[in-house]
């Protein structure tokens, strides 16, 4: 598992491989600092700030998803 | 391990970053977790440091201040339920502390509900 990205996420990359997952109900809203993507069937908030991201996931399975989308988006060391 | 100048060196990652001017993007994850705890939740906090104590006796887990369990970068809160015996726990960690925060939540599956 790579531990160390760099970079920002590249949004557009990230909803593509998302509703390759089957996740198609992601709603995306701008932020003053960034974008929040909303899944609201899967209760689950990507909040995605420069060179930051904070993913609130309650279900580990979807959590382990979404980290290894979020990894295929930024290059890493 | 860095490549720079012809050297290859090996380096902390964050001294690494620096060095190659790169900007480390930083990922957070947080979840909530209902577990079946009777009692008060600094009681139930009490518990998860017996039960992580139990399971890992090189590093001890340290009590909670304030509240928060930290370890590294993982941090564990409590709240009360509207029943006795149920606790939600928060656990928010960064991805470098990921095995340490999956380990938490593995030793933890006899009390998640």
């Amino acid at each position: 598992l790579p531990r160390h990205p760099w970079g920002s996420v590249d949004t557009t990359q990230l909803l593509h491989l998302l509703s390759q997952h089957g996740l198609l109900d992601a709603r995306v809203e701008d932020t003053p600092r960034g974008v929040v993507i909303h899944l609201p069937r899967e209760d689950t908030v990507i909040q995605l700030e420069g060179s930051n991201t904070h993913v609130y996931c309650h279900d580990e399975a979807l959590r382990r998803t979404l980290r290894d989308i979020l990894l295929q988006c930024l290059p890493c060391l | 391990l860095v490549m720079k100048d012809n050297v290859l060196r090996l380096m902390e990652p964050e001294k690494a970053f620096g060095e190659l001017g790169l900007n480390r993007h930083a990922i957070r994850f947080t979840s909530c977790l209902q577990l079946r705890l009777p009692g008060s939740a600094s009681r139930a906090m009490d518990q998860i440091q017996l039960i992580l104590n139990s399971q890992n006796t090189n590093y001890p887990v340290k009590p909670s201040e304030e509240g928060v369990l930290n370890l590294e970068s993982v941090s564990i809160k409590m709240e009360s339920t509207d029943k006795e015996d149920r606790k939600s726990m928060m656990i928010s960690w960064a991805l470098q502390d990921e095995d340490l925060a999956t380990w938490i939540m593995s030793s933890l599956r006899q009390v998640i509900v």
